[in-house]
């Protein structure tokens, strides 16, 4: 029986020796790590940037951009793996940027690629940039060189990118394109002089292609919206001259079925800091003022959404459960843009910062009781 | 400590053997095929489609086990007939033939799964061969080694799931659970649902062939095999949840993919996909082993062998495995295989449960 | 050939064999023993008062007679063989018997000591001794009562003893009269701890060893408490204890003179170390060689910077390492102590520093051995150990096969390889409480 054993180790271990399975055997030195893909249409070829960092003896790290032609996305990668010794591993990408023109065409091609590659992976950041794709990427580099960025920071993805960012994953980009009860609006970024990216807005894609775009405040109350957690401590121009800082806020979607009609109320509260007023306003001033733009903002928002048949706030996702599948196929085309909105905005001042407001009469309802 | 205490103990641990090989091997079983079969059974109302197969793979379990409880050995092999060689042809030749199948399906699968996700240029003919070695290394052992085998697996990476369970429903939204609304129940007769239709039951077939002198409490392993609806729940339903049905059936393996958007900052590996993979793929080749060590024994009871003539027996089949998988050359073939193994699954099934209740009726006739 | 004429016979062999004569109220008698085992000098006051005393009680009618130390007449064989195990004879010339008496042996022993090899912070300070009767009075001193009962068996030409230790109601005696059997029925000499497991019929080429050696006799009483079976073989310092469990490789008795709360982590902490020693260098080599995609980017670039001129595959290089830390780990244990210091200097600081200059091995490796080789001290007993330092350089070869599911599978391999390990029938993976009983009972 002892014996028997030992046979079976020696024939399992020959066998693995026989194996040898050296296929994926390359040592990490020898492979490149891209970090950013940038996707432009040149004529009708797929063009595809990549920066890899190049690591060299100094402590420094620095970028390089490599850049490949090809019918599709795959044979444009493949150029580039023509182009230099190491082997190319997608899987650490945190970004994808795409050319403007290449959204109006539809990249829901492109996307479908990305998610089919079996080294691509389903979480970097997808963005388009308006800019030449080859003088953003060489921007990229040279302002990470000059400002001396390190890398990580770089990759993190907090950094770099506005806080209000409507971040959107390759996967939220495939399920925005593909779900039956919701859209996704892409962001807008371009190279700075001082800044590593800067936000311009987002693009609202509607089956794959650009069919609206939102500016700064929209795509704040898009994210408002859409529950978005980070979208607290932002701050909100409500005018030239008053700026508040948004502390905590809560959204409520209210269904009502009308026969055929959909009625809608969007109830938004806030709680938020005053952050700069003029001397002359009080509290219930500013607080009414911020109430009226957002209302009339939101209301907007809605209104031009459901024009174009997308659906980027959410709307359509919260009424799934009275719908079955086959319904839910043509929503966004049918129903969607029947839906009666209304929005209510609540908001409380939670304090002015530092410095009192004295044109609040704080003792007024004191002073009211006691004259009683 | 008395003798009787003592065995108290043994009891309990055996419980505990039992069922946490019963728990992994349904994990490293269920995550693969199992979420798009579900996905693809209907088109809203899944929820109802998880429900039926849970309650009927527990029924299941719970027939056999109670089947087995009342038996006076466990292993249905030292209860044959003097008439060996019916049932070695109405029962025992058909599991043989449905665990070969089974193992060859499952062999396909996990290498196309690794293919996809580590080695991507391997050939998948050797990566097949190092699972088969794997299983079968793992098979020569005794049942009870097999056991504790998964044991000290479950012991390594058990943390590891129950962490990834939780972190799969990171990017959950709400509203994906719906549409919930069950439209018409057509789907129990078409194609989908059946196949789906007790996929998880091989991992039951220890049940019959436990070592003698095994003696575990057979009620509390079936209330621990409810944990199984709470597993299938979430290997359909997490996909779901964060991409919405419509989009979940588009992928090859939805709960894979799923793990794939979950972006975790503090762990040192990139994804939890690789580490989740990996679990299920070890889960697997345990349940591999146990397979193959059940065909062996029946090798060793249907010809009436020693035990080195079986083990060498099973090497043999091993490699006629290896082979038939390599000839599955593309992934639709994989799910025709699939549907090939349904008909000798419920037949299985079937006769498995009618032998041991007839061992039971005849045990009673001769006290 | 009378006794005598025999013993000068002897003599002429063995130089250090004694007979001195001396007349007790009349009668001459012969003292016959090896100088070299018995301190005669201190002996002889005893032998004196011993014969006269014998002379009176043999006079009184109803003396009580001990089988052993009474006036006997022996084969001669048998009194030669007494005079081996370093007793002294004394020769009563007149009646021709022989008493057989246990003399102040010479200082052949040393005395107990504090542990060695497994040092404790908290814990009883002594430890095993070469003489297996110290080493029993040991452990009856920590266990003080009837239940505890010795059973002795003696093996070769050596005449090597072995004694068992039995716990009444606790040990399975028909265990350890197997056991027995197997040592007694063993036809080669049993001259170290390997000879054992050949004579219980283990594989000599098994990872885990069977019978673990213990130098601290509150672990060995704690074995027995256990059911595990303690026995004692002349002329080696530790208990060996047979039916090890998995988890022995992080538990020890000691452990439990700490806090609760205290011991759990340290549990926790040594099953950490434990997988480090042995998956951490697998995992290196699987995800520097075949899947680095699975590292964090920040990570993957900056191991990749500090390998940029290692001219050699992962592989190669971790195994470069590792063996050169065996070296040092086998070199620190030849050389005496004071030199053995300079070893882990030149070794640790020195070489490693150097190796990494000079590119030979990334820094990142260095790392990884040195936390592997600590992690590896972490564990109990340092036989456990071993264990572990063999199996990761399995884990490596899979992993540098197939990468991190080579890593995995070579963790499966491993997992199923000691879960089918049995001594006796008894299951080496199972719970202190599932008791040693055979399968085939």
């Amino acid at each position: 029986m002892k014996r028997n054993y030992w046979i079976k180790i020696i024939i399992s271990f020959v066998l693995l020796a026989l194996l040898s399975g050296c296929w994926d055997s390359r040592d990490i030195n020898y492979r490149s790590t891209p970090i950013l893909m940038g996707v432009t249409k040149d004529e009708d070829l797929y063009h595809v940037y990549l920066i890899i960092p190049v690591s060299v003896v100094s402590e420094q790290r620095n970028l390089a951009k490599v850049d490949g032609k090809g019918a599709t996305i795959v044979d444009a990668i493949e150029q580039i793996k023509k182009k230099i010794e190491t082997t190319i591993d997608l899987e650490h990408i945190g970004f994808v940027v795409l050319g403007e023109e290449l959204g109006r065409e539809g990249i829901g091609k492109i996307i479908n690629t990305f998610m089919r590659m079996r080294d691509m992976p389903a979480t970097p950041t997808v963005a388009f940039t308006q800019e030449d794709m080859d003088s953003y990427i060489d921007q990229m580099i040279e302002t990470f060189q000059k400002v001396g960025v390190p890398i990580f920071g770089f990759l993190e993805k907090q950094a770099g990118w506005e806080i209000y960012n409507p971040e959107v994953s390759l996967w939220q980009v495939y399920r925005g394109i593909h779900s039956y009860t919701s859209d996704i609006a892409i962001p807008i970024i371009s190279s700075n002089e001082n800044l590593e990216m800067d936000y311009f807005g987002a693009s609202v894609l509607k089956n794959g292609k650009i069919v609206e775009t939102l500016d700064a405040l929209e795509v704040l109350l898009m994210n408002l919206l859409n529950n978005e957690e980070n979208v607290i401590k932002t701050f909100i121009t409500i005018d030239e001259t008053t700026d508040v800082e948004l502390v905590e806020r809560d959204v409520e979607y209210d269904y009502k079925y009308n026969g055929d009609q959909i009625d809608l109320t969007i109830k938004l509260e806030f709680v938020m800091i005053v952050a700069e007023a003029e001397d002359h306003l009080n509290d219930e001033d500013i607080q009414k003022k911020f109430e009226e733009k957002v209302e009339k903002d939101t209301l907007q928002l809605v209104k031009k959404l459901q024009d174009k048949h997308a659906d980027v706030l959410g709307i359509s996702n919260r009424i799934r459960k009275n719908y079955t599948h086959n319904e839910l196929k043509n929503f966004l085309n049918e129903t969607y843009p029947n839906i009666n909105v209304k929005v209510e905005v609540e908001a409380v001042i939670e304090n002015n910062g530092k410095i009192r407001n004295l044109n609040n009469d704080d003792f007024e309802d004191w002073d009211k009781q006691k004259q009683d | 400590m008395s003798d009787g205490k003592r065995k108290g103990f043994k009891v309990k641990i055996n419980n505990l053997l039992i069922i946490i090989f019963f728990l992994v091997t349904n994990i490293g079983v269920m995550f693969l095929l199992y979420p798009s079969l579900i996905l693809d059974t209907v088109d809203n109302g899944h929820w109802l489609i998880v429900l039926i197969h849970g309650f009927s793979h527990i029924a299941l379990f719970g027939l056999l086990l109670f089947g087995v409880s009342k038996l006076k050995e466990p292993n249905i092999l030292k209860n044959l007939p003097k008439k060996r060689w019916a049932v070695s042809l109405t029962l025992l030749v058909p599991i043989s033939l449905f665990i070969i199948g089974t193992v060859i399906v499952a062999i396909r699968t996990y290498a196309e799964f690794t293919t996809v996700l580590f080695l991507n240029q391997t050939p998948m003919f050797y990566v097949m061969v190092i699972f088969i070695t794997t299983a079968g290394y793992i098979g020569l052992g005794s049942m009870e080694s097999i056991f504790r085998t998964t044991f000290l697996i479950a012991a390594t990476s058990s943390y590891v799931i129950v962490v990834i369970f939780i972190l799969s429903f990171f990017n959950a939204e709400w509203y994906n659970f719906f549409p919930a609304k069950v439209s018409n129940f057509d789907f129990l007769l078409e194609m989908p649902f059946i196949t789906g239709f007790l996929i998880l039951s091989p991992t039951f077939l220890f049940i019959a062939f436990l070592p003698k002198g095994k003696k575990f409490n057979y009620k509390t392993v079936f209330w621990f095999s409810w944990l199984l609806i709470l597993f299938i729940f979430m290997a359909a339903y997490s996909p779901m949840l964060v991409f919405g049905n419509e989009i979940a059936r588009n992928f090859t393996f939805p709960y894979i993919e799923m793990l794939a958007t979950v972006d975790i900052d503090w762990s040192i590996f990139e994804t939890l996909t690789s580490l989740f993979g990996l679990s299920l793929l070890i889960y697997a080749t345990l349940f591999l082993g146990m397979l193959l060590h059940i065909l062996r024994t029946l090798y060793q009871s249907i010809f009436q062998t020693s035990k080195l003539h079986a083990s060498i027996a099973m090497v043999i089949i091993v490699i006629f495995i290896t082979a038939v998988a390599n000839m599955i050359s593309t992934w639709e073939q994989v799910q025709s295989h699939i549907i090939w193994i349904v008909p000798l699954r419920f037949y299985t099934f079937i006769s498995l449960l009618i032998f041991i209740f007839w061992i039971g009726r005849r045990d009673k006739h001769e006290t | 050939m009378d006794f005598i004429n025999q013993i000068e016979d002897l003599k002429q062999k063995n130089k250090d064999l004694q007979m001195k004569s001396v007349i007790i109220k009349g009668i001459p008698y012969d003292v016959v023993g090896f100088e070299s085992l018995v301190d005669f000098s201190a002996t002889w006051e005893m032998v004196e008062t011993l014969v006269r005393h014998e002379e009176e009680k043999s006079s009184e009618p109803n003396s009580l007679h001990s089988k052993e130390t009474s006036w006997k007449k022996m084969e001669f064989n048998k009194q030669i063989k007494t005079l081996y195990e370093g007793k002294v004879i004394i020769w009563n010339r007149e009646k021709e018997m022989s008493l057989i008496i246990d003399p102040v042996s010479q200082p052949l022993y040393r005395s107990i000591e504090v542990p060695v090899n497994e040092t404790t912070i908290y814990g009883a300070k002594d430890a095993f001794t070469e003489n297996s009767q110290q080493n029993i009075g040991l452990l009856r001193s920590k266990y003080q009562s009837k239940d505890v009962e010795v059973i002795t068996t003696q093996h070769g030409k050596r005449n090597r003893r072995f004694s068992f230790l039995i716990l009444k109601g606790t040990t399975e005696e028909h265990m350890v009269e197997m056991i027995k059997k197997k040592i007694e029925d063993y036809p080669n000499e049993i001259k170290q701890v390997k000879d054992i497991h050949v004579a219980f019929g283990f594989s000599k080429f098994s990872l885990i060893t069977r019978v673990n050696s213990t130098e601290l006799p509150e672990n060995a009483m704690e074995y027995i408490e256990q059911g595990k079976i303690v026995f004692f073989m002349d002329g080696y310092p530790f208990a060996l204890v047979l039916f090890n469990t998995v988890f022995d490789v992080f538990k020890q008795p000691s452990d439990s003179n700490y806090l609760s709360a205290f011991v759990y982590s340290l549990y926790l902490l040594r099953i950490v170390g434990i997988m480090i020693a042995v998956l951490l260098p697998g995992l290196y080599v699987a995800l520097i060689t075949i899947n680095p995609e699975m590292l964090k980017v920040q990570l993957a670039l900056s191991i990749t910077e500090s390998r940029q001129f290692v001219p050699y595959p992962a592989f190669i290089e971790i195994i470069i390492m590792l063996l050169l830390i065996e070296l040092i780990t086998e070199a620190a244990v030849r050389l005496p102590l004071s030199i053995s210091n300079t070893i882990g200097v030149v070794g640790g600081i020195i070489l490693g520093q150097a190796i990494v200059e000079a590119s030979l091995v990334s820094g990142v490796l260095i790392i990884i051995i040195a936390a592997t080789t600590i992690a590896n001290g972490i564990i109990v007993n340092f036989e456990n150990g071993i264990t572990l330092r063999l199996m990761k350089y399995i884990i490596v070869v899979f992993s540098a096969m197939f990468g991190i599911l080579g890593h995995v599978i070579g963790l499966l391999v491993l997992c199923s390889y000691i879960a089918r390990i049995t001594s006796f029938g008894v299951p080496y993976v199972r719970w202190k409480k599932e008791g040693i009983q055979s399968e085939n009972q």
